[in-house]
């Protein structure tokens, strides 16, 4: 088997509610390739209502990325129950974070409100962590199908944030002993965009073209150029005015220039 | 070679998300004259002004039901393009505890009918005004609106809002009954209540905003 790796490409885009207000995006993400064969993706929505959630994801998405990532050099367990657990362990440390981040400023710790949402993909294991809204779709010889969908809720608007007191009981984790060959990350912007409600399955004329996109980027400057044009244009503009972030990784032939990256409103 | 723009389809088919907002309105003999010009001056704007927002005009839904001696369901819930704003009268009585009870059944009724259509809806907003003390109808009936409220509130189902307007009416009772802080309005400035209603309602009807509405103030035409 050729050796593969990800190729990945991360935007978060200002919607036109925050600009007509002047308020900065508040969705951040991250992600990091891991030798060649993991994927480390984070994204985070900060809450509206809150002053600094662009503050509170940020750093929930850096922290969270940069953990999940030492953790896979340290090398991953076998079992389901350990991967379970690591990834409860580093969205309880990424809630500390978040805590101790606004004691420090002297905020309520519901100023930096955001969702949060974290995968791992590489060889035989797929497993993602999600509180709150938002999706997570992966691609793989059946097509595209959601692996983590927007919390269960009566109220769109309405959602869980990793500040909520039932954070951690609210999370929902998902383990498969599984490669998959493509991996997307989003934010609630694009949730009614992407996917079909009320079932959440994957809306396929809007992610079949972008792993195409992504499998065929040997230009990163100019693809990442495509990519954010995409997310800031008027199709996208004319659906929702909230914040977008899509992270959107491929699996493809080695090597690939790596760095790990994150990102706010780039 | 076409932008990523052009080749990516974006999905037209999901439904809008529902935001209904009951307005609960007191029609007692007390309300004549310039009060009841005045709230009917302010209903015609409200639906202009949501009208005149993309987003809002899309997702908000209106439903009047009026208070006196009878609690009449004046306009059904339906989106605020097909809303024809009332010309009310004033008259009789103030049964404020029925008026609570069938405005919560008409919501439920809403809610009932956009999960049978698959629509998602937000948290309905219950808007009440009323001038004065419930008046002429069994005591009871204000002990289960009372209730009932206070139920629907800790599930999370509605949104409470109370504005008494002159002085005979008594804050802390309703206060008590909505389970809500109740204010009072600044002389018979419906125009710029319903100004702060209209946008209210669009930040509500504007994608996710928490579990907290970031409202703007209501100094403009409110007392608390």
């Amino acid at each position: 088997m050729t050796a593969t790796s990800w190729r990945v490409f991360g935007a978060s885009v200002r919607g036109s509610s925050h600009e007509a207000r002047d308020t900065p995006c508040q969705d951040a993400h991250a992600f990091e390739v891991v030798d060649d064969a993991w994927l480390v993706a984070a994204v985070a929505d900060g809450a509206g209502s809150a002053s600094h959630s662009q503050i509170g994801s940020a750093l929930a998405v850096r922290h969270a990325a940069a953990r999940l990532a030492a953790e896979v050099r340290r090398g991953l367990r076998d079992d389901d129950g350990a991967v379970e657990r690591a990834l409860r362990a580093i969205v309880e440390d990424t809630r500390d974070v978040l805590f101790d981040d606004a004691r420090a400023r002297e905020l309520e710790p519901g100023e930096l409100s955001c969702t949060f949402l974290l995968v791992l993909a590489g060889p035989r294991l797929t497993a993602s962590i999600h509180v709150g809204d938002g999706a997570i779709v992966a691609r793989s010889d059946g097509g595209a199908r959601t692996f983590s969908v927007p919390e269960p809720s009566e109220h769109p608007n309405e959602t869980t944030f990793l500040t909520s007191p039932n954070a951690i009981e609210s999370a929902r984790v998902f383990i498969e002993r599984a490669t998959v060959d493509g991996i997307a990350l989003m934010s609630d912007g694009l949730q009614m965009l992407a996917l079909k409600y009320p079932s959440w399955a994957p809306f396929t004329p809007f992610f079949e073209p972008l792993f195409a996109f992504v499998a065929k980027a040997d230009d990163a400057v100019a693809a990442k150029t495509d990519f954010e044009r995409f997310l800031g244009s008027k199709k996208v503009r004319a659906k929702t005015d909230d914040d977008v972030t899509l992270v959107l990784a491929r699996r493809v032939a080695a090597p690939v220039a790596q760095g790990d990256h994150a990102g706010g409103d780039d | 070679m076409p932008s990523l723009e052009d080749q990516i389809a974006i999905n037209e088919d999901n439904p809008e998300p529902r935001c209904a907002c009951a307005l609960l309105l007191d029609t007692s003999g007390s309300m004549t004259g310039e009060r009841i010009e005045e709230l009917n001056a302010g209903l015609a704007t409200l639906r202009d002004e949501i009208m005149g927002d993309d987003l809002a005009r899309l997702r908000v839904e209106l439903g009047v039901i009026t208070f006196d001696s009878e609690v009449n369901v004046v306009r059904d819930f339906a989106p605020v393009a097909e809303f024809d704003p009332p010309t009310l009268t004033a008259q009789h009585q103030t049964f404020t505890g029925t008026a609570i009870l069938t405005a919560l059944e008409k919501l439920e009724a809403r809610k009932a009918f956009y999960r049978q259509e698959g629509l998602p809806y937000f948290r309905p907003w219950l808007f009440l005004i009323t001038d004065g003390r419930p008046e002429g109808e069994a005591p009871e009936k204000l002990e289960e609106a009372k209730n009932r409220l206070a139920a629907a509130q800790q599930h999370n189902h509605v949104k409470v809002f109370a504005v008494g307007v002159g002085d005979n009416v008594d804050l802390d009772q309703i206060g008590t009954v909505t389970g809500t802080k109740a204010v009072r309005l600044k002389g018979t400035n419906f125009k710029d209540m319903f100004a702060w209603l209209s946008e209210s309602m669009k930040r509500v009807s504007s994608s996710k905003l928490g579990t907290q509405v970031k409202l703007a103030s209501i100094d403009d035409w409110a007392t608390a």
